[in-house]
């Protein structure tokens, strides 16, 4: 089963969507959180060895999908992979997922025990799905 | 001349050009939950849903809205369904009694 690490600029948001996707896991996945830039969560950014460490965290090897907000988020989590050992880097995939529902979807299939390629793209296939119901 | 010849053939036999019959099944559930259709049922529906080889699909009857894939969690949250609102399950595939079954419990 994959593992997920949800990457944003605050410790607070990372913490939020990490209970969302531990949810819809129902405490099947290990989920891991690189949020902000201080331990005490209250300094905003993304830091590339914080997010190293969640990876190594979660790490298996069938996989660990990273979600990310925005922006810097995406620098540094290349950062990140581009600091793990090549073994462990071919086995990681960035997401183009929203992050909200990204995780949320991708929780709920890495729990059914797809692969990390499968989970990635219903987490992407969420950038095209509309919230709301008359769209649908 | 042999490609005309050829998709003529092809035209003449049924089982290339026509997709087998799948056995099909459909309901019509309530929303029973005073919170409605939510993030945590609706997972649960996924999951229940996921088992099957059928493809599944629900609409909600109450806002007439367009069948969406059971399967997808994202879709799901799309009928917008609330207490009381009517979903219309449908479910084509071997496995489409079972799989059709199996939801009604969950609404």
């Amino acid at each position: 089963m994959i593992g997920l690490v949800i990457v944003s600029h605050s410790a607070r948001l990372a913490a939020g969507v990490h209970e969302l996707a531990a949810q819809m896991a129902g405490g099947q996945v290990a989920i891991g959180q690189a949020g902000g830039l201080s331990d005490d969560g209250e300094t905003l950014g993304t830091d590339a060895s914080r997010i190293l460490s969640a990876i190594e965290e979660v790490w298996c090897e069938d996989g660990v999908l990273l979600l990310m907000d925005l922006g810097s988020a995406v620098m540094s989590a290349e950062l990140a992979l581009e600091m793990l050992p090549e073994h462990r880097r071919r086995n990681c995939l960035l997401s183009n997922a929203p992050l909200v529902e990204g995780a949320i979807v991708a929780a709920l299939h890495a729990s059914l025990g797809e692969p990390l390629q499968a989970v990635n793209a219903v987490a992407e296939a969420a950038l095209s799905a509309p919230k709301l119901a008359n769209n649908c | 001349m042999s490609n005309i010849s050829h998709s003529s053939f092809l035209d003449e036999n049924p089982a290339q050009v026509e997709p087998p019959l799948q056995p099909s099944k459909s309901v019509v559930v309530t929303v029973s939950d005073p919170r409605g259709l939510h993030l945590r049922s609706g997972r649960d529906v996924v999951r229940i849903a996921s088992r099957f080889q059928a493809r599944i699909t629900a609409a909600n009857l109450s806002r007439n809205t367009n069948a969406v894939d059971l399967k997808s969690i994202l879709q799901l949250m799309q009928l917008q369904a609330r207490q009381g609102h009517s979903l219309h399950l449908a479910a084509s595939g071997p496995d489409a009694d079972a799989a059709i079954e199996a939801l009604c419990s969950l609404f």
